[in-house]
Formats: C-alpha cells, sequence, structure tokens
C-alpha cells in the first residue's frame, strides 16, 4: 500500500485536504460530527472547552494514541496575538493572559494532529467514506481534523452592546447615545439619574420602558449610519467590529437593508422593526372629520 | 499590591470626539480643528476636553525630534524609544487611546532647551506629498472648489492616524501603521523577539524591517487580520527572519518589486496556516515553510 492523494471532488465532498476530516461540507466521516461548547470557568480568564465528537471512531482512537489533540487557538487580531492550548481530554480549559489581549478573546476550538504519521484506512473501523477504505494516508503535523467556529467570550445580541450610565449632567428625562469603538464596539448610553435608575426597575410601566427603548435603539442605528458605513474589515468598517455583526445578521433575518445601504435604511423603521411600539388593546378614537 | 493602569483618553470620549469631527467633512469644525493643529496651546485646549483614565505613564523622549525624525524615526531612535518603554504590554499598545495620550504628552513636555519634544503640526504631516506639515496645513486651508473639503478631510484624517491610529477607518493596522511612536515600538518588539533565533544583529533585522512604511504595513496586516495565522510569535519570528533574506541577499530589490514579493510571501504562508495549524509546529518548521516560500517567489 502507499501513500495517495485523493483527487479533488469538489469542496464540498472530500475537500483538498489529503487526509479525513470533520468540517462543514465534508463527507469524509459521513456519520460524523464536532462541536465545541464553552462556559465560564473559575478563573477570571478562563473558559471551559467541552469538545464533543460524533460518529469518527478514527479521530477519537488518533487522540487515545496521543497523535491527536483537542485543541484551541485563542487570539486577539488587534493586539497581533495568537496562542494555542492542547489537551488530551474532551474537557480543556483554556487560560489567558490578558496583558497580551487588547479585546475579549476569539475562541477557534479543533482537534489536530500533533506529529505526522501514515494510516491505513479501513472504513468499517474508521467512521470514514468509502472512498478513503484501504488507503494509506499521511497526516502531517498541524492537519486539522475537525474545527468549530470561532466563538466570543462576549455575547454579542443588542442588549449586550447597551451599555447604561449615570449621567448627573443630563437634565431630567434626558439620554445621549454615544459610540465607543476602542474596545470593540459598544454603545454607551448616558441617562440622568432619574431615567438610569427607571430603567433599569420600570415596574409595571413596562410598556414605557419599552417605548424609551425603541428611542435609544433609533439612535443607535442613527449612530451606525452616520459612522459605520464603511464595509471592508481590512480598512476599518463595521466589520471591523465583531459585536455588531450579531446585529446586522438580525437586521437580514427579517430582511431589512444594512445599515449601510444608504437611503434605503431608516434607523426608526429599523428599531420600531426590531422593537415595535406596543398599543393599548382599546384606542381611544377620535370621532372627529379630521 | 493593585496595579495602577496605563494613563489614556477615555476611550469612548475620544471615540465621539473623532467621529463628531470626521463628519464634519471640510465643514467648519474640520477648519477649527486644523487651525488649532497649527498652534499648540489651542490644540491642547482642544485634546484636553476629553477626560483621561488611568495614571501610570511612560517616559518622555528627553530631545526634540525634527518633523523628520517624528515621521521616520531613525533606527537608534527606535532603538531607544522601546528601551525605555518595554514594560508596555501588547493590550494596552494596541489601543489608539493610549498612544493618542502619549504623542500628547510629547506635544505638551520641552527638551532642556525649552523646546516642545514634538510640534502639534507634525500630526498632519505626510511625508508622501514632498510638503512640510504647516504647508500641507495651509494648502488645505486656503483649498477652494470640489477638492476642498477633501483635503481638509484628509488632513484631519492624518492628524488622528498619527495622533494614535485611526482603526475606524483603517482597521487594526492603523495603530502599527500610522501612529510613529506606536509603530517604533511595535517593530523593535518583533526584531528583538526575532533576534532570540538568530546570530544577526538586532540592527540587520532592522534594515529589512524598517525598509518603507509600506513593507512594514505588509507583516502587520498579516498579523492583525481577523484569523490572524500570523499572531502567534514564533510565525512572526519566522517571518521576519524569512524576510530579512530578500534584502540581505544582493542585488537588492526594488522597493516596489520587494512591496509585492512581501505581500505575496504573506498571503502565501496565511493560506498555508489556514490548513496547517501552525501553533503545534516549532519556530525552525515554520521558518522552514516561511523559506521554502520565499525561494519560490520571485
Amino acid at each position: 500500500m502507499s501513500t495517495v492523494s485523493l483527487p479533488v471532488r469538489g469542496a464540498n465532498e472530500i475537500r483538498i485536504q489529503q487526509y479525513p476530516a470533520l468540517e462543514d461540507g465534508n463527507t469524509s466521516f459521513p456519520t460524523g460530527g464536532y462541536q465545541a461548547k464553552g462556559s465560564p470557568s473559575s478563573r477570571d480568564q478562563g473558559l471551559l472547552l467541552r469538545h464533543e465528537i460524533q460518529g469518527a471512531p478514527l479521530i477519537e482512537s488518533l487522540i487515545l494514541e496521543k497523535k491527536a489533540a483537542y485543541a484551541c487557538a485563542v487570539a486577539s487580531p488587534r493586539s497581533a496575538h495568537r496562542e494555542f492550548q492542547t489537551s488530551h481530554e474532551p474537557l480543556q480549559e483554556i487560560t489567558w493572559d490578558s496583558e497580551n489581549f487588547g479585546e475579549p478573546p476569539y475562541f477557534t476550538p479543533m482537534i489536530v494532529c500533533t506529529e505526522e504519521f501514515e494510516r491505513d484506512l479501513n472504513y468499517a473501523r474508521d467512521g470514514v467514506h468509502q472512498d478513503w477504505h484501504g488507503r494509506r494516508v499521511l497526516f502531517p503535523k498541524g492537519a486539522r481534523l475537525a474545527q468549530g467556529p470561532v466563538m466570543y467570550l462576549m455575547v454579542s445580541d443588542l442588549n449586550r452592546l447597551l451599555l447604561f450610565r449615570r449621567d448627573e449632567t443630563l437634565r431630567p428625562g434626558q439620554f445621549r447615545v454615544t459610540a465607543d469603538n476602542d474596545v470593540d464596539f459598544r454603545f454607551i448610553v448616558d441617562c440622568h439619574p432619574d431615567l438610569h435608575a427607571f430603567l433599569q426597575e420600570p415596574g409595571r410601566h413596562m410598556s414605557k420602558r419599552q417605548d424609551i427603548m425603541t428611542h435609544v435603539v433609533t439612535a443607535c442605528f442613527q449612530k451606525l449610519q452616520q459612522d459605520y458605513t464603511e464595509d471592508s474589515e481590512e480598512d476599518g468598517g463595521w466589520r471591523t467590529y465583531k459585536s455588531l455583526e450579531p446585529l446586522a445578521n438580525l437586521l437580514e433575518e427579517y430582511d431589512y437593508p444594512h445599515w449601510s445601504e444608504g437611503p434605503e435604511f431608516h434607523p426608526e423603521e429599523a428599531a420600531t422593526l426590531l422593537y415595535p411600539h406596543s398599543l393599548p388593546a382599546t384606542l381611544d378614537t377620535d370621532e372627529g372629520d379630521g | 499590591m493593585v496595579e495602577q493602569s496605563w494613563k489614556q483618553l477615555d476611550s469612548q470620549r475620544y471615540s465621539e470626539f473623532r467621529a463628531a469631527l470626521l463628519r464634519d467633512k471640510g465643514g467648519t469644525e474640520q477648519r477649527k480643528f486644523l487651525n488649532a493643529v497649527r498652534e499648540k496651546n489651542e490644540f491642547l485646549r482642544l485634546m484636553d476636553q476629553i477626560p483621561t483614565i488611568g495614571t501610570r505613564t511612560v517616559p518622555i523622549l528627553p530631545t526634540r525630534l525634527t518633523e523628520d525624525e517624528f515621521q521616520n524615526p531613525p533606527a537608534s531612535a527606535e532603538e531607544r524609544l522601546h528601551q525605555q518603554w518595554k514594560n508596555l504590554t501588547p493590550a494596552i499598545a494596541s489601543s489608539p487611546a493610549f498612544w493618542a495620550n502619549v504623542t500628547l504628552d510629547h506635544i505638551r513636555s520641552h527638551d532642556q532647551n525649552g523646546q516642545p519634544i514634538i510640534d502639534a503640526s507634525y500630526l498632519a504631516g505626510n511625508d508622501l506629498a514632498g510638503q512640510s506639515s504647516l504647508e500641507r496645513i495651509d494648502r488645505a486651508l486656503k483649498a477652494t472648489g470640489d477638492k476642498a473639503s477633501k483635503q481638509i478631510d484628509d488632513c484631519v484624517r492624518t492628524v488622528f492616524r498619527q495622533l494614535g491610529g485611526l482603526p475606524q477607518a483603517r482597521g487594526n493596522k492603523s495603530v502599527y501603521v500610522d501612529c510613529p511612536l506606536a509603530r517604533a515600538w511595535w517593530r523593535e518588539r518583533l526584531i528583538l523577539r526575532a533576534k532570540n533565533h538568530t546570530q544577526l544583529s538586532a540592527r540587520t533585522i532592522g534594515l529589512a524591517i524598517r525598509k518603507t512604511k509600506s513593507h512594514w504595513e505588509q507583516v502587520v496586516v498579516a498579523m492583525v487580520s481577523r484569523n490572524p495565522i500570523l499572531g502567534m510569535a514564533h510565525a512572526q519570528d519566522a517571518l521576519i527572519l524569512s524576510l530579512v533574506s530578500i534584502f540581505n541577499s544582493p542585488p537588492s530589490p526594488h522597493v516596489r518589486q520587494a512591496y509585492d514579493r512581501i505581500q505575496k510571501i504573506c498571503q502565501r504562508l496565511c493560506f498555508i496556516g489556514a490548513s496547517k495549524e501552525f501553533g503545534v509546529l516549532d519556530f525552525s518548521e515554520i521558518r522552514n515553510i516561511a523559506d521554502e516560500i520565499v525561494a519560490a517567489t520571485p
């Protein structure tokens, strides 16, 4: 038996890799799957990562033989920093030193080969596609056998984009929305102390709070429309800020134009799409002819 | 003991300050701002409206810099600067609000002859234009017609880029490339770390890295991209040492050719890194890959 390179059969089948891997669109493991779930660890700068492999006995046996390992890349593009941590246990504790990270880290979970080796593949034993059966395959050191999606520490829905602060210089009922893009992106909502307290504890006036929030979100969208319409990650623009992506995705789910799409985008329409005003069940109608 | 945090501009206020000015393309506020940049005290009065946080500061450079020395510090100045600021961490050294405060401190401070270390007007300088920063400001302010707004806006953007970087418009690379003090620190940091793997002197490595700003920019783009394959320290070291070989092997390449070649090498290395995890490779293995790419990239 000799080492072979499989012909490329299209990116959605066996991909370009010369070894079987678990990844979206790759059918090397027909019943295989890989996912990693993160949860807070007991340390300040820590994350517990649980790697889960299904339907890929080859990869599980390579980990047992210590030819492969569970791993996670922890990165901060902003501070040009990336580190790599491996584990032979599926429950991996990731730690990092905040002095190296100019932003909340990105985590990329994966399974990698830690040495180069050859392996004769068997369809029944290894769980690989029949196309791999009977072949001797070279696994290079550093080969990614599985890779999960990039994860962020920061939950990035719209609520997490908003930071409410008390501002005693504002008049009763006033608020002001500004954008802070120095560490990723967030909106700062400065409120008069009474308004700040009301938004925290609206009591039975929840619908009033909802209306104020719609107003706040409108102001947020205005900021985005004014200052964050450029659309290049490399040269700046809104894609530089990963916390804005879920918001962009949310608009897309509603089939609403993105804030970078000029006159197509109306801040108040986007805000009331996401947070519509709730009206009283019975409207007091004006019977006049106006 | 609680460690003091580094002194920097309040990032939110600074972001808003920049955003408000950049919205006013060619308008009254931008004109006022550029006029202030000509006059140190007025510029500092404007910038002092932005509050600061933290207390820990870096030493100010002791001698006055000419405009050219500020835009393109000599190797000796970058070495001295990094030596004085070696306690900085990557987290703080990637913050525009931190570098803006450091640059402002250099405008506020004086040498032993009572001269400011740098003039505020230096921030508007653009060494590609072949004119002094004051000339550039004056030309922008006197411009008329369709291009006037753009000239003023360009000049204001240059000020923010050089003050601490402008990631809002230029992405993560802006701090590393556009702010001369930050650029000096990062370049020297990378040079000193790469030196740990070689007999070459830091000066020799520096010659290649400091060749031009655009060469440096190519390397930075590969380090700060969203999936920073070249974020690993040993991958950065390997890349830098492989690039040194381009400039050490005669004939020395033309600047433009070298730029294209570095760009291709960085792209190729990132492409390989996308399928092969550099995190499990050691320095020599990545260096071999980088050397092969350099040899195969004319």
